[in-house]
C-alpha cells in the first residue's frame, strides 16, 4: 500500500509543475527524430534496425566536429550538426549497401551497425580525447534554445512550449514534412509501392534498390539528426551510453504507428510522459531505478497492446472482405 | 495482314544449361486475340518474359513495327507498348486504383503526386475501353475479377497496344470470366494485339483468332483458330489425344476409412465455413467432392488433413478420432495428402527432389539407422520412383523448385503415393499442370483406388472429377447439396445447378453420403 501511496503522491506533486510538459516535449524530440527515421525505412520495407548505431556515431561526430572548429563561439555546434547528419546519411547508404547489394539480412545489418557503432564511438573518443567515459573534456557547446515571440510571455503555456532547443522543434515539424513526404509525393508513393509490393514497383519500371537505397539515407540522416539533438541539446557532451535505448524506443514507436508520421508523434509524446517522470526522481521517495527503468516497461506494455489491437484490426477487415465475397456468390448465377 | 510483333528464331538457355526456347518463332497481328497453348515447361513463360524484357534472349530477333527491338527490363518493354497481366498480380494492395494504375508514370505537380489528374486518367482510360472501376477505392478492398481488370487498365494507360496474359482466367469465376472475354474482345476491335496465354482450349477456342502452339522449347505451329478443333490442339500440345475417359473398373468399395460426421468448423474470423457434414470414404472407391471455390470445402480438407481444427462434429480415421491428432499421427494413421498448393505446404522449393521424396519417410528404419541415415537406401529408392512416375530431371540432387510445375507435382506424388497409406486426400491434383502429366495423375490414383485405398478428390476440373469418381458430393454454402451414388448419369449441366445451388437434393438423398 505504501507504494501506491507514494506513486499517487509522487504523481501529484510532480502534474502541477510546468517544467514536467516542458521535459515530455522535449524528451520525446530524440525518439521522435528516431521514430521518424525508422519510419521511412519501414515504409520502403527496409527496416532501419541500426538507428540507435547511427545515433550513437552522429552524436560523437557532432561533438568532436564542434570542438574541433572551436566550440561554441565559433559557431561549432552548427557545424557538428552538418557533420552529423552526413555521417548518419553515410552509415545509412552504408546499410542499403550491405543489405541490397551484397545481400546480408536488412535485420542483421542493423545489429551490426549498433554493435560496431556503439564500440567505435568509445575508442575514437578515447583516441582522440583520453577519456573512456564522456567528452566533458572538449567544449563542443550546445545548440541555440529558441524564445517563440508572443507565446512566451503566455503564464505557463510560454513556460512549457518556448525556450526549447530548436531541434526540438525541428523534430516536431519533421511529423509534417514526413506525413507529405510520404502521402503527398511521388517519391513517397514509390516508397510506399516498393515497401509494400517491390514485384509490382519493379514491373512498372521503378527501380527498387533505388528507392530504398534513398529511404535509408534519409533515414540515416534523420537519425544523425537525432544523434545530435543527444549530444549538442539534451546534453553538451557525448558519453557512452549517452543514446541509452532511444533509437530502438524510436522503432518501437514507429512499429505502433505502422510508420505513420501523426500515429508515431502521439507515440513518442506518451512515452515521453515516462522520461519526463524520471527526470524528477528527486521529488519522490520511489527508487531512481524503477523510474529509470519506467520508460522502457511502457514501452514494452505499448507495444504487446499494440500487437494485439492490429490483429484484431486486420481481423476485422477480413471479415468485412469475406460478407462481401458471400454477397456476390448469393446473386443468382446464370 | 501486316504482323505486328514477330519474335524471329528467339533461343534462351537458362543458366542451368536448360533450353526453354529453342529457335521460337512467334508473330502477331495488329488486332488479334492469339493464344499461345502448350504444356507446363514447354516455354511460353520464357517467350513472354523475353517480349516483357525481364529475361533476354540468347540468340533471335523480337521485331515490332518492323523495328529490331532490344528489351533489357519490363521499361523497355512498356516503352514499346508491351503491358503484361501478370498471374499474380502485381498491385500494391493500400494504394488507391488510381495510384496503382498510373504508378511507375505518375502525373505530378513539381514534386507533388497529382491525384486529381491520376484519377482523371484512370477514369479516362477505363471510359475508352467500357471498365467499370471506382478509381478512388482501395486495391485491397477490390474482389479478384476487378483486380484483374485494374491490371489491364494499367498496362493500357501506359499506352500499351500489345497485351500479354497469362492465364488470366484461373482465378476467376465463370461469370467474371464471360465478362472479361466481352472487354478483351472490345480491345481487339479498338486495334489492340492480346496474345492470350491458357490451359483450357475451351476457352482459347471461344476467345481466340490464331493460336501458336509450343512444345519442350519448339514451335509447332500456327493455326487459325476456325479450323483446328479442341482435340486438335491438344494433340499438336501433348502429341497424343488427351483421353478424359480414363479406363477404370467399377469400384468395389469395402469398409469405412474415413467418416466424417456432423462436421462443423468456424474459420479465423469466426464465420461458419463448413456446416453439419457427414460422409463416407470406403476402401476401393474414389469419392470426388464437387464445388464453386469458397464453398467450404477448403475449410473442410483442412480439418480433414489437420491442417487446422474443426469446432463441432466428429472426423474418425480407421476408427479413430482425428481431432487431437497432430500431422504424425494422422500419416501414421494412414492419411496422405496432394495439397491444393504444392509450392506452400506440398513441397520444400529449396531443397532436392530425393530429400522432398524421403521427407515422410525419414523415421523409417529403412532409411534411418537411429543415427545415421542411410543414404544409399534413399538413392535406390528415389531414383526408381523418379523412374517410375517419370520425373523430368537431371537427376534426384536437382532443387524442386528448378522444375515445372508439372514435374514439381510429380514429386509431390511420387512422395505421397509411395508412403504407407489407407486414405489418399488429392486437392486439386492437376491444376495448373500440363496435360500429360494430370493423366498420370489421374491414372495412378485409379490405380490407388484399384489397390483398395481410400481415395477423396476435390478438383475444380468438372470433366476430371466427373470421369475419376466413383461417387459425387456437391457442397454449396458450407453444406453437402448433393450426393450421386453413381456418376455415370450425371451431365455436366445438372452437376452446375447442384454446384451453383440452383437445384437441391432431399435429405434423404444426401444421407446417402454416409455409409454405415
Amino acid at each position: 500500500m505504501g507504494v501506491i501511496t507514494e506513486i499517487i503522491n509522487t504523481i501529484s506533486r510532480v502534474v502541477v509543475l510546468p517544467t514536467f510538459y516542458y521535459m515530455i516535449i522535449m524528451s520525446a524530440a530524440p525518439i521522435l527524430l528516431a521514430a521518424l527515421a525508422c519510419a521511412i525505412a519501414l515504409k520502403a520495407n527496409a527496416i532501419n534496425m541500426g538507428t540507435e548505431g547511427i545515433m550513437t556515431m552522429s552524436a560523437l561526430v557532432a561533438v568532436l566536429v564542434s570542438s574541433s572548429v572551436g566550440g561554441q563561439a565559433k559557431g561549432g555546434p552548427w557545424l557538428g550538426l552538418v557533420a552529423a547528419i552526413i555521417v548518419g546519411a553515410f552509415l545509412g547508404f552504408l546499410v542499403s549497401v550491405f543489405a541490397f547489394r551484397l545481400k546480408i539480412d536488412i535485420i542483421l545489418v542493423g545489429i551490426a551497425m549498433n554493435l560496431i557503432c556503439t564500440g567505435a564511438s568509445v575508442f575514437l573518443m578515447y583516441v582522440l580525447t583520453g577519456d573512456r567515459t564522456t567528452t566533458t573534456s572538449l567544449s563542443s557547446g550546445t545548440l541555440p534554445q529558441v524564445a517563440i515571440p508572443l507565446i512566451k510571455d503566455i503564464p505557463i503555456i510560454g513556460e512549457i512550449l518556448s525556450g526549447h532547443y530548436i531541434l526540438t522543434y525541428v523534430a516536431y515539424i519533421l511529423v509534417f514534412v514526413m506525413s507529405f513526404l510520404l502521402f503527398k509525393t511521388k517519391l513517397g508513393l514509390r516508397i510506399r509501392a516498393v515497401g509494400e509490393n517491390e514485384d509490382a514497383a519493379e514491373s512498372v519500371g521503378i527501380s527498387s534498390l533505388h528507392i530504398k537505397t534513398i529511404a535509408l539515407i534519409i533515414s540515416g540522416a534523420l537519425g544523425g539528426l537525432a544523434g545530435v539533438f543527444m549530444s549538442e541539446c539534451y546534453l553538451a557532451y557525448f558519453s557512452s551510453g549517452l543514446i541509452a535505448g532511444r533509437g530502438f524506443v524510436g522503432l518501437a514507436a514507429c512499429n505502433m504507428g505502422s510508420g505513420n508520421p501523426g500515429i508515431i508523434a502521439l507515440c513518442c509524446l506518451a512515452f515521453g510522459i515516462f522520461y519526463g517522470f524520471s527526470n524528477f526522481a528527486t521529488l519522490s521517495n520511489l527508487s531512481i531505478y524503477a523510474l529509470n527503468a519506467l520508460p522502457y516497461a511502457v514501452v514494452l506494455v505499448g507495444v504487446v497492446i499494440y500487437s494485439v489491437y492490429t490483429r484484431n484490426k486486420e481481423l476485422k477487415r477480413l471479415q468485412g472482405l469475406e460478407s462481401e465475397e458471400n454477397l456476390e456468390y448469393s446473386q443468382p448465377a446464370k | 495482314m501486316e504482323n505486328y510483333l514477330v519474335m524471329e528464331n528467339v533461343t534462351k538457355i537458362y543458366n542451368n544449361g536448360i533450353i526453354a526456347n529453342d529457335k521460337v518463332n512467334f508473330s502477331a497481328r495488329k488486332g488479334e486475340i492469339h493464344a499461345i497453348c502448350g504444356e507446363n515447361g514447354a516455354g511460353k513463360t520464357t517467350l513472354m518474359k523475353m517480349l516483357f524484357g525481364i529475361e533476354q534472349p540468347d540468340e533471335g530477333r523480337i521485331i515490332i513495327k518492323g523495328k529490331d527491338m532490344h528489351l533489357n527490363s519490363p521499361m523497355d518493354a512498356i516503352k514499346a507498348g508491351i503491358g503484361m497481366v501478370h498471374q499474380h498480380f502485381m498491385q500494391v494492395p493500400t494504394l488507391t486504383v488510381a495510384e496503382n494504375v498510373t504508378l511507375g508514370i505518375e502525373p505530378t505537380n513539381g514534386i507533388v503526386f497529382d491525384m486529381d489528374k491520376a484519377i482523371k486518367m484512370t477514369t479516362e482510360c477505363c471510359e475508352k475501353y467500357g471498365f467499370e472501376i471506382n478509381p478512388k477505392a482501395h486495391v485491397q478492398d477490390l474482389s479478384v475479377g476487378v483486380k484483374q481488370k485494374v491490371e489491364i487498365v494499367k498496362a493500357l494507360v501506359k499506352g500499351c497496344e500489345i497485351l500479354i496474359l497469362d492465364e488470366p482466367t484461373a482465378v476467376l469465376t465463370p461469370q467474371e470470366t464471360k465478362e472479361l472475354f466481352v472487354q478483351l474482345k472490345n480491345l481487339r476491335d479498338s486495334g489492340c494485339t492480346i496474345i492470350f496465354i491458357s490451359h483450357k482450349l475451351n476457352e482459347v477456342k471461344e476467345l481466340c483468332d490464331r493460336v501458336t502452339v509450343i512444345k519442350k522449347g519448339k514451335t509447332i505451329g500456327v493455326w487459325n483458330i476456325k479450323d483446328v478443333t479442341e482435340a486438335d490442339i491438344s494433340r499438336y500440345m501433348v502429341g497424343v489425344d488427351v483421353d478424359l475417359d480414363i479406363p477404370k473398373k467399377p469400384a468395389e468399395p469395402k469398409e469405412n476409412v474415413l467418416v466424417v460426421k456432423d462436421l462443423t468448423v468456424y474459420n479465423e474470423a469466426g464465420k461458419k465455413k463448413v456446416d453439419d457434414v457427414s460422409f463416407s470414404v470406403r476402401k476401393g472407391e474414389i469419392v470426388g467432392i464437387a464445388g464453386v471455390e469458397g464453398n467450404g470445402q477448403r475449410e473442410m480438407i483442412d480439418a480433414i488433413t489437420g491442417l487446422s481444427k474443426y469446432s463441432y462434429g466428429s472426423i474418425t480415421l480407421m476408427g479413430k478420432e482425428v481431432k487431437d491428432m497432430d500431422i504424425k499421427g494422422l500419416r501414421t494413421n494412414g492419411l496422405v495428402h496432394i495439397p491444393e498448393d504444392r509450392n506452400l505446404y506440398g513441397c520444400a522449393r529449396s531443397m532436392s527432389i530425393r530429400d522432398n521424396m524421403i521427407a515422410d519417410k525419414i523415421t523409417d528404419p529403412k532409411y534411418n539407422n537411429g543415427l545415421f541415415i542411410n543414404e544409399k537406401a534413399i538413392k535406390e529408392d528415389t531414383d526408381k520412383w523418379i523412374d517410375e512416375f517419370g520425373v523430368l530431371c537431371d537427376d534426384g540432387d536437382q532443387l524442386v523448385g528448378m522444375l515445372s510445375g508439372g514435374n514439381v507435382q510429380k514429386v509431390v506424388v511420387a512422395r505421397e503415393f509411395t508412403s504407407h497409406s489407407e486414405l489418399v486426400v488429392c486437392d486439386q491434383p492437376t491444376r495448373g499442370i500440363d496435360v500429360g502429366a494430370a493423366e498420370f495423375v489421374r491414372e495412378r490414383m485409379v490405380q490407388m483406388r484399384d489397390q483398395g485405398k481410400a481415395i477423396l478428390l476435390i478438383s475444380a476440373d468438372l470433366a476430371e472429377i466427373m470421369s475419376l469418381s466413383d461417387s459425387l458430393i456437391v457442397m454449396h454454402g458450407g453444406k453437402i447439396n448433393a450426393f450421386f451414388k453413381d456418376v455415370k448419369s450425371l451431365t455436366e449441366e445438372d452437376l452446375g445447378f447442384y454446384m451453383l445451388g440452383v437445384k437441391h437434393m432431399s435429405e434423404d438423398e444426401i444421407r446417402g453420403a454416409l455409409h454405415e
